[in-house]
């Protein structure tokens, strides 16, 4: 089990509570593998589905089947470390404005997993600090 | 290990198969946790009762058909339900009827087929 737990808010909900992103034991094996493609193809993806939400074409929208291809045939990036893969994780799952911009405070944190509190209300509760 | 590559899967005598693109088994109580999963990268604990699945690789598109089925111990079954998100991943909630509310559940799982 991996020993790193992301918490982190979205800013455009406010009132949300954080979010916990749990890694996948059998991807991070992958990662540590190096069978990860570039990071970058994931986001070629997310661009075009994006556009797409935002012309009101989601229901009917499908990917450039070589940019899909893309996930399996594109170089792979070589092993990583476990806290490379969580860095990878960070911004393949996260919503990119979640980390690629600065706010006034921290949005994300990598943390250990021993410290992510068992409790959902607790939990609910937090709020992430500078 | 060797890996099997085709476009499309049939019986011998011709029909379709449809095996899936991706499943989970997680566990919504305590420290949220995944207790298997294929084609899965990470889960999201969003809220109470409120999972997102991310897939390792992307779906072609959101049409794909997601079988969901939860079990919360002491309560029976929460009524499950779920949102195709995106291409990338699926909302999956988890709802108890009797008192209108979310409910973190002990066992969450999603078969997404495509």
């Amino acid at each position: 089990m991996s020993s790193y737990r992301v918490i982190f808010e979205d800013p455009d909900q406010p009132e949300a509570p954080a979010m916990v992103l749990v890694p996948s034991d059998n991807w991070l094996e992958e990662a540590k593998a190096g069978l990860l493609p570039p990071i970058s193809v994931y986001w070629v993806l997310q661009d075009d589905e994006q556009q797409a939400i935002a012309e009101g074409r989601h229901d009917t929208f499908k990917h450039d089947q070589e940019k899909h291809a893309a996930q399996w045939t594109a170089p792979r990036i070589g092993p990583l470390t476990e806290e490379e893969a969580i860095e990878y994780l960070v911004m393949k799952d996260i919503p990119r404005h979640i980390w690629s911009q600065e706010y006034n405070r921290p949005m994300f944190k990598i943390v250990k997993t021993e410290d992510v509190p068992s409790d959902r209300s607790f939990r609910n509760a937090w709020r992430i600090a500078a | 290990m060797s890996t099997l590559k085709v476009d499309t899967l049939q019986t011998t005598g011709g029909a379709g198969l449809y095996p899936a693109r991706a499943w989970v088994n997680l566990n919504g109580t305590g420290t949220v946790a995944i207790r298997a999963d294929g084609n899965v990268s990470s889960i999201t604990d969003v809220s109470t009762g409120q999972y997102d699945t991310n897939f390792s690789s992307a779906m072609s598109d959101i049409n794909y058909s997601c079988a969901i089925g939860t079990y919360l111990a002491d309560v029976g079954v929460p009524t499950p339900y779920q949102f195709n998100l995106s291409t990338t991943s699926v909302r999956l909630y988890s709802y108890r009827e009797d008192t209108n509310v979310y409910a973190d559940t002990s066992t969450f799982c999603a078969n997404i087929i495509r």
